[in-house]
């Protein structure tokens, strides 16, 4: 297995792929926080009850 | 505003929930079969179609796509209808969806015990039904977001997003996973190879479960939870995060079902980071179900249906806990390859699908054919039985697992293993499977007084095919954001962008894994001795996928001493260059035969041998749950298929010489004639046309080339 991860190693910019995964995940949730948090209540309300309203 | 009026498609739903309890009846009564052989050998009756090998992958294949496939259709269209206050998009793609899907179900039954398979678990099906099931999957996929574009609501519900999730990332796998070079009618070969293979495989795997078995049930949660209960969800902000991470998250997972095997470091490491990080979301969901019951626990007390609900979240919260914790190195050290994983998966198909789809049938059958359920303590004594069954079920298996596991690892104080004959471990844990059946049989039970209970329930009732409805039409939706509207709410409005959203969210993950793996593959470190598998090995090959030895038998020395020692050299990425399919498999009952064709090795077997064990295993191994292969004895190989099977191999990139397929027939026949010259040296005359010559051919193959010549293996570019 070791030899393994020398070759993939040797790939030239495979470390690009460890630091876009934490990127593209911090962005996700720190992106993902700000929406939900700047949600309106009365449209939040709306939805919630969507399940209880319909017939 | 207009009022329009319309109808409810009850039709469908009716269909769909039929067929789930169908299906869920066969599928439960095939599994209970399933644990039978392995307490009584004798149960695989000695033919093909009905042993374990053929048998398991229908339990597998009819629970998770008839039962929990049916019951997910029948959720999706009831609460879509309601949730969007329009009838499904068109009644003919309803019906195509319907019929096409049982038809899909069938096929699979009856190739399935015919031995036709890829040889993938969970994705065993040949090609022309994977194409079926594509044409299916689209039908469905259109009816959905047509559903949504002739909606009189201007946003999707959180579980219609659920819905959407599940359609665009089920079909991305399916495809991917199920690219295949067609020999014949009925049998084809994957175009991966090896380490790749494997990790498409359990990409797709691991994903099948999280967007077949857990996002459309997650929908069918925050849809049929508050409904039953009559309360808003806990936190609809709580379930945008819930969404929007789970789905992100949950494709990143699947090499988690690859640690310790000839899987590059890195990507063992994303698959065990993304899979901690799991916890949260799953749990964020779990919390959010439970929590919707605040202050209304009475409620609990009295309702069958709520009382399955509240399993089965909590279920779907223990079973991705466990997930999680499973794919910990140290941890899947010891439960990979045990009934560990058999107890996970039962702990997530009966709690957390089972359950969810009862108390959703409990709740429906009375609502649609207008009447009252027949007995509320028939459907609390199913509620009852069910549970003990679980435990009883899943209980045994957990102790099974780290019975064995622990006796695999042991060492006296010479340094020798304590428990050299796999056997040992075996027949150590056979009170632990005699001990599920009853918990089989418990379950099974309770589905038994379902049935009943609904049966009684739908004659009192009136069934109305077409429900009435009105609603006001929707105003015209204006493309761009509107004032003071927040971007995710425009997005909801815009379903098309917010299907490709989703599309870009699952791909991000699905491609961070697998571009790497196409970079590497020119990477993968071959072995100068690994040679491609003789016509007859290749064939014999075949045979091994058919019969689904894989299922109990891996092929992946692990690189701990107490495999290395039991087994010999651990497993190498370069070995696997030519396998299409791999078959590294996921649980041994048996040993592992990576290395059993090593001469000298610890784990070589004469041809004689062989012969004997396929003919009553328990004559070499005594006590052995392992079924006879009688058959391969008198069955003729399909010899003409071999130049066929050659030109395909070529076209995957497999070295034969050139015009290899003409003279395949003529080596086949001559290393099966030495097989039989052996076996009659020994006593036992055979003709070297029988299959079994084949499948000794494949079986002493094994772990072959890397042993025979060790100066040559050093490592190539």
């Amino acid at each position: 297995m070791k030899g393994f991860t020398e070759y993939l190693l040797n790939i030239s910019g495979i470390d690009i792929y460890a630091i876009a995964s934490m990127l593209i995940f911090i962005t996700l949730f720190v992106g993902l926080g700000i929406w939900v948090s700047r949600k309106d209540a009365r449209y939040i309300d709306e939805m919630k009850n969507l399940p209880i309203s319909s017939n | 505003m207009e009022q329009q009026q319309f109808s409810y498609d009850n039709k469908i739903v009716k269909y769909f929930a039929i067929a789930t309890i169908f299906w869920g009846v066969i599928g439960m009564v095939v599994g209970l079969l399933v644990a039978l052989q392995f307490s009584f050998p004798a149960l695989n009756f000695g033919l093909p179609f009905t042993t374990f090998g053929r048998i398991r992958p229908i339990h597998t294949n009819a629970v998770i796509f008839a039962f929990v496939g049916n019951g997910i259709f029948t959720g999706v269209y009831y609460s879509m209808q309601r949730l969007l206050k329009t009838r499904m998009f068109s009644d003919i793609l309803s019906k195509l969806h319907f019929w096409g899907w049982q038809t899909i179900i069938l096929l699979a039954a009856v190739t399935l015990a015919l031995g036709y398979t890829v040889g993938k678990e969970y994705a065993e099906l040949e090609w022309p039904i994977d194409i079926l099931i594509a044409v299916v999957w689209l039908i469905f996929g259109a009816n959905l977001l047509g559903t949504i574009a002739v909606r009189r609501v201007k946003h999707m519900y959180v579980a219609i997003w659920f819905f959407i999730a599940s359609f665009v990332t089920v079909a991305l796998l399916h495809v991917v996973n199920s690219i295949e070079i067609p020999v014949s009618f009925w049998k084809s070969y994957t175009v991966y190879a090896g380490v790749q293979d494997a990790l498409v495989q359990w990409w797709y795997g691991h994903n099948a479960v999280a967007f077949f078995l857990t996002t459309p049930y997650l929908g069918l949660m925050y849809y049929f939870l508050p409904k039953v209960a009559n309360r808003p969800i806990y936190s609809y902000k709580l379930s945008i995060l819930h969404f929007w991470s789970l789905i992100f998250l949950y494709i990143w997972a699947g090499p988690h079902h690859l640690l310790y095997q000839a899987l590059p470091d890195w990507a063992q490491s994303l698959g065990t980071v993304f899979s901690i990080m799991l916890w949260a979301p799953s749990w964020g969901g779990m919390v959010n179900g439970l929590l919707t019951l605040r202050g209304a626990w009475d409620k609990v007390r009295d309702s069958a249906v709520l009382k399955f609900f509240v399993v089965a979240i909590t279920a779907y919260g223990m079973s991705t806990f466990e997930g999680p914790l499973l794919s910990i190195k140290s941890i899947n050290a010891i439960s990979h390859f045990t009934d560990w994983t058999i107890a996970h998966a039962h702990i997530g198909a009966l709690a957390w699908n089972g359950f969810l789809t009862f108390g959703m049938l409990y709740w429906l059958f009375p609502t649609l054919f207008r009447t009252k359920l027949y007995s509320e303590k028939l459907a609390n004594a199913h509620f009852w039985i069910g549970t003990l069954g679980i435990l009883l079920y899943a209980v045994p298996l957990y102790w099974a697992a780290f019975t064995q596991t622990l006796m695999w690892k042991e060492f006296t104080k010479e340094g020798v293993l304590a428990y050299p004959n796999f056997l040992e471990t075996v027949t150590q844990i056979m009170p632990m499977y005699h001990t599920r059946i009853l918990g089989g049989i418990l379950y099974l039970t309770g589905v038994i007084l379902m049935v009943y209970n609904i049966v009684k329930t739908v004659k009192t009732g009136k069934f109305v095919d077409n429900e009435a409805a009105s609603a006001p039409a929707l105003a015209l939706v204006t493309v761009s954001r509107e004032t003071g509207e927040s971007g995710h709410r425009w997005l909801e409005r815009r379903y098309v962008r917010f299907t490709l959203l989703v599309v870009v969210a699952v791909a991000i993950g699905g491609l961070v894994q697998i571009i790497p793996m196409l970079v590497v593959k020119s990477n993968i470190p071959t072995i100068s001795s690994v040679k491609p598998y003789t016509p007859l090995e290749l064939q014999g090959r075949d045979i091994y996928v058919r019969e689904g030895c894989y299922l109990c038998h891996s092929q992946m020395v692990r690189p701990f001493r107490s495999e290395t020692e039991r087994y010999g050299e651990y497993s190498k990425s370069g070995e696997f260059v030519y396998d299409h399919p791999f078959q590294w498999g996921s649980k041994r009952t048996g040993p592992d035969l990576a290395r059993e064709g090593v001469v000298g090795g610890k784990m070589y077997k004469t041809a004689a041998w062989h012969f004997n064990h396929m003919n009553q295993p328990q004559s070499t191994s005594p006590g052995s749950i392992m079924p006879s292969y009688k058959w391969l004895i008198s069955d003729n190989l399909d010899i003409n298929s071999t130049p066929a099977k050659i030109r395909v191999m070529i076209t995957l990139g497999v070295p034969y010489e050139k015009d290899y397929d003409t003279k395949a027939i003529a080596d086949l026949m001559k290393q099966a004639n030495e097989i039989a010259a052996d076996l009659k040296a020994n006593g036992i005359t055979v003709e070297p046309q029988k299959e079994i010559i084949a499948v000794i051919a494949y079986l002493q193959k094994l772990g072959r080339d890397i042993s025979q010549n060790p100066a040559s293996n050093a490592v190539k570019n």
